[in-house]
């Protein structure tokens, strides 16, 4: 069986999250990403033992964690298991589980960890609902109760889609055979105008989805700010903690942190960057660059300024820059001066992070700006995995279509719609057909 | 009265299953006994003349493949050639003959007539004797004359209890005014082999000089037609015959809704099920009502005949309907018909019982193919024909039967689709059955059956090492294609010319060649690249190559299935006695008795969760026996 992994514990900002990973190679997977502390190979670890160490990408360290191995057949699974338990940010699992994609494990279906202690005869049928049961009773006392109650819209949304695909199949398989009584010739436009329409719908789904996520998993937001203009100490006023060293000497922080808060309704996931200066030295500017990619994934800009050294050409430079997501001026260090903040044509909260006690000025702020922010009335997909599914038949579909405009083959266009189809069908659960066995467990939620 | 020597294999019917089989069954080596009502209709066409079309023409070049008649009997009676769905992609292609009805029914006769092993016999079938062992004795006819045999086929066709009706007039009649067979059904009812009534049908016959061909679109064969047989020489087929292209009209449609109290179906004397693929010209109009006009193709039925077949206009109503629906077209205002439009009802089993060798469940030496099986078409009697021509001279002789797989050929996935999901109308083959249509092209139908073919004793030494001989061409093309790279100054000129943009730095050739714009043999030619490629051999390169990476896609779609496919069931499995199954699934299953996890997940009422609970007891090492 090929290795599975996914987080294992709720979509959620917890304490810790646990990622869990089942196969052949989850040995293996496991041991190129993490680093134990001490001399320990994970490969020759022995089943119910852990290990210490750092999850790392590219010899950064993202996260300090407990890693477990099992050993088949003992395990949950009876396959070799692997789990590792870290802190609990979605963030940070959703990268630890990135990095384990990246080593040849493929993201787990719903309920196929218990699909395949199924399988390997770990669980009975009745075992396994219950195993479904209990996993339900934690949805109906935890907040994503809503969300299940839209995705029942969402899967009658998606059958509609994936329903619109099949039709427009079966047409066109009707029409590879039909050589005889033809139906009007299907005209390679036409086909184009429904595939675009189709694309379209997946589109939106799938833009809803990045906009929802900003209320259930988090804004990402980016601190930027010329050197010592006070970001780490906005950084440790928003986590109510010290986590960025905070110096008065230029350029202490030099790679991206991340961090999450809370405040109100709203998640920050904050990455504190490198001070934005002409610099020299290779470590520093390295960070630099970090910061300036964090900008592209970045949902909110939080400028922060020195309020006594004012807005410089640089800033105006930089603030220009944040053209693809809104932002906001920190007009810092108020109790060292008077001076006002400028106007802007971006909203500016006056603050002093180092002496202030509350965020409530900040969350009033967030409102303003997340206005629009909402889980959507369109029903839309509720998770990673059926996002990655949209986006792979969105990815066919323009394939299908660059195909069409080629001149390509009608049966290899065929081909890739039915892949798209199939990875629809996957998401509301009816296709049977292809993966037989996954119709009883598609009730189950990813990581169980 | 003397002894008759006993028959290794009797075939009842000599239409284009039971001439397959008996084929296939004597060339094996059996005693093989072929039994036809009138030794003047063998390999008859009672309905349309012309073999292949849509995926009907992959059905022929497989039978071919494995060493049957088909192909090559539609090649040497071929009056026009036509490779369809020619816009549509390489595996949908799909050769059409025109055949010379008359030539094609003496070409089969003569064949059977000289072949060793095979006594053709005219006479009605009336019962088969099976013991009290459910083990086949002998076959008995109409006057009681009894022909002991180990294995007995029953290619009944259209024969069985056949009724013939126009307007609401039933006659008991087999196709094409033959004789009806009348007892056999009754007997075999005895046996406790369950039978069901379907229908067929087809259009009138008209008069040549009847109709205004000035209006009419005509229709010509290939220039360069593709045989239907891999052993034929390209060039060698006959190709002068024209077919024309007819439209119905409001009027005729209205004529059709006004008169449909007089059709024998929608008036209920018919309650036999109809095949939706094949549909009347009053289905059409029913069911169809938005569609302004249907095609009618005119055909030729033969090159010293008259006659005309009109292909997609047949229909059940009165014949004074008909000649009205007729002069409503355009271009048939002085139609003669010669032989009226007719539907046909007649006995044929569900073949869920039947085992995927075509022999009956629960029977030794007891096999079924074609019509009586529930399809439709020629082709698909045919290849169930050879399959079981194979499987009753295997039974015969101890051997292991064959069943085919639906990944290897349009036949496994028919033959798969009768025995595991039944029929509930006239079974025709689609390319849209198989879910490795992109793999099963017309053009590699040898390399996937022909050793399989050899296996069974039905190819010959000399058409063994042709074969060989060509898939060495194809294979080392292929490889040698794949490690070669390119130079911008050999390519750049051709690629210029075809369209598509130039190479900067050395590229492999396959890469170049799976651009939509090259021609693979075009651009061999440019490197003076020659394989000795012969034939279809170079398109087939072309084929292997710029398919590969869709059939590896469409094989990733299939691989649960084919891991199904290798969890095998064993024969004596109790489902009883599986914790869990669903009541339906353990009758079902036990009924049935699917070979694998795949048939038995494609059977109608097993559920997912059903094959989910076998495939674990199955690990669990819940079954003992074997």
């Amino acid at each position: 069986m090929n290795t599975i992994a996914a987080i294992s514990t709720p979509n959620a900002v917890g304490g810790i999250a646990m990622i869990r990973v089942s196969g052949d190679n989850a040995i293996e997977a496991a041991s190129a990403v993490f680093q134990p502390v001490g001399n320990i190979k994970v490969t020759e670890m022995r089943g119910y033992t852990c290990a210490y160490g750092y999850i790392t990408d590219h010899g950064e360290r993202l996260d300090d964690v407990v890693l477990t191995v099992f050993r088949a057949p003992h395990s949950y699974t009876g396959e070799d298991t692997v789990e590792i338990t870290c802190h609990g940010g979605l963030y940070l699992s959703k990268q630890i589980l990135a990095l384990l994609y990246r080593c040849g494990c493929v993201p787990a279906g719903p309920g196929e960890f218990t699909k395949r202690a199924f399988l390997n005869g770990k669980l009975s049928l009745s075992q396994a609902e219950a195993v479904m049961d209990v996993i339900r009773a934690d949805g109906a006392a935890s907040l994503r109760q809503a969300n299940l109650a839209k995705q029942g819209k969402m899967h009658e949304r998606m059958f509609t889609i994936s329903n619109h695909l099949v039709e427009m199949l079966s047409a066109f398989a009707y029409w590879l055979d039909d050589a005889e009584d033809m139906p009007p010739e299907l005209e390679r436009d036409t086909l184009d105008n429904k595939l675009q329409s189709i694309q379209h719908q997946l589109q939106t789904m799938s833009d809803n989805y990045q906009n929802g996520r900003i209320l259930r998993e988090g804004i990402r937001t980016v601190l930027l700010g010329r050197p010592n203009a006070g970001k780490s100490s906005v950084m440790n006023w928003l986590c109510g903690m010290q986590r960025s060293i905070v110096t008065d000497i230029a350029g202490t922080t030099r790679d991206v942190i991340t961090e999450q808060v809370k405040i109100d309704e709203y998640t920050l996931l904050l990455s504190d960057t490198a001070g934005l200066r002409e610099t020299d030295n290779q470590i520093e500017s390295i960070g630099i660059s970090q910061a300036y990619q964090a900008l592209d994934t970045a949902d909110l800009v939080l400028y922060v300024v020195d309020a006594a050294v004012g807005i410089t050409p640089e800033d105006q430079d930089t603030l220009s820059k944040c053209v693809g997501c809104p932002a906001l001026v920190l007009w810092n260090k108020t109790d060292l001066t008077d001076a006002e903040p400028p106007a802007l044509d971006i909203p500016v909260l006056s603050i002093s992070a180092l002496h202030a006690d509350s965020v409530a000025p900040l969350s009033d702020t967030l409102r303003k700006i997340f206005s629009n922010a909402c889980i959507p009335d369109q029903p839309t997909v509720m998770n990673e995995r059926q996002n990655a599914l949209i986006l792979h038949a969105i990815e066919r579909i323009t394939e299908s279509r660059a195909l069409l405009t080629n001149g390509a083959e009608l049966d290899m266009i065929y081909i890739c719609l039915e892949d798209a189809a199939h990875a629809l069908r996957e998401i509301d659960g009816s296709d049977v057909s292809d993966d037989v066995i996954d119709g009883v467990f598609s009730k189950f939620c990813v990581g169980k | 009265m003397p002894e008759i020597i006993p028959f290794d294999v009797a075939v009842i019917g000599a239409g284009h299953a039971g001439v397959e089989a008996a084929l296939a069954s004597a060339k094996r080596g059996c005693k093989t006994a072929l039994f036809t009502i009138s030794l003047d209709q063998i390999g008859n066409m009672p309905c349309n003349p012309s073999i292949g079309g849509s995926a009907k023409g992959h059905l022929v070049r497989e039978i071919d493949a494995l060493g049957g008649v088909m192909g090559e009997a539609g090649d040497a009676c071929c009056i026009q050639m036509r490779m369809l769905n020619l816009s549509k992609g390489v595996s949908v292609h799909s050769p059409r003959a025109q055949a010379d009805r008359r030539a094609y029914h003496t070409y089969i006769k003569k064949i059977c007539e000289n072949t060793k092993n095979l006594q053709i016999i005219q006479t009605e079938i009336a019962d088969v004797e099976i013991d009290e062992n459910n083990r086949v004795q002998a076959v008995i006819n109409r006057f009681g004359a009894k022909y002991p045999c180990k294995a007995v086929v029953i290619c009944a066709g259209t024969f069985l209890n056949g009724m013939v009706y126009i307007g609401k007039t039933g006659v008991e009649s087999g196709p094409d005014a033959c004789l009806p067979a009348r007892s056999l059904s009754a007997n075999l009812i005895k046996h406790d082999i369950k039978l069901r009534r379907f229908k067929t049908g087809t259009p009138c016959r008209v008069h040549k000089r009847s109709i205004d061909y000035t209006v009419l679109q005509p229709q010509y064969g290939d220039p360069d037609p593709q045989p239907f047989s891999f052993m034929a020489e390209r060039g060698s087929l006959r190709n002068e015959a024209v077919c024309y292209i007819a439209n119905t009209t409001p009027e005729t449609h209205q004529i059709i809704r006004d008169n449909i109290y007089e059709s024998p179906l929608y008036s209920g004397i018919i309650h036999g099920v109809g095949p939706r693929y094949c549909p009347s010209i009053e289905d059409k109009v029913i069911r169809f009502p938005a569609r302004e006009r249907h095609q009618i193709f005119v055909e030729p039925t033969g090159l010293d005949t008259d006659e005309m077949y009109m292909q997609g206009f047949s229909t059940s109503l009165p014949e004074h309907v008909q000649i009205q629906m007729y002069r409503s077209i355009k271009g048939f205002e002085h139609i003669e018909i010669m032989r009226s439009a007719y539907a046909i009802e007649y006995d044929c089993i569900n073949p869920i019982c039947l085992y995927h060798t075509l022999g009956f469940r629960g029977f030794h030496g007891l096999y079924a193919a074609g019509q009586f099986n529930g399809t439709s078409g020629y082709e698909e009697a045919a290849a169930q024909g050879i399959i079981v021509g194979i499987n009753a001279s295997a039974y015969v002789k101890g051997e292991e039967e064959l069943s085919l797989t639906r990944k290897s050929s349009y036949i496994g996935t028919l033959i798969d689709d009768l025995v595991t999901k039944g029929t509930e109308d006239p079974y025709r083959m689609m390319t849209a059955r198989s879910e490795y249509r992109l793999s099963l092209r017309h053009s590699n139908a040898d390399a996937r059956l022909t050793p399989i073919g050899r296996k069974y004793g039905l190819i010959s030494d000399a058409r063994w090492s042709a074969f060989t001989a060509k898939m060495e061409r194809i294979a080392n093309a292929v490889e040698t294609i794949k490690k070669t790279s390119v130079r911008p100054d050999t390519v750049n000129d051709y690629l210029e010319r075809c369209g598509t943009s130039p190479i900067t730095q050395k590229v492999r050739l396959d890469a170049l060649i799976r651009r939509q714009q090259v021609h693979c043999e075009a651009i061999l030619q440019v490197l003076g690249l020659d394989f000795g490629l012969r034939g279809e051999e170079s398109a087939e390169v072309s084929h292997q190559i710029k398919y590969e990476q869709y059939i590896a896609r469409q094989d990733q779609q299939n691989a649960h299935l084919e891991h199904l496919e290798h969890i095998r069931l064993p024969k004596d499995v109790d489902f009883t006695s599986v914790h869990g199954l669903s009541s339906e699934a353990v009758e079902k299953l036990g009924k049935q008795t699917p070979e694998n996890l795949a048939q038995a997940s494609r059977i109608s009422g097993v559920s997912p969760a059903d094959i989910a609970i076998l495939m674990t007891w199955l690990k669990a090492g819940g079954y003992h026996g074997e």
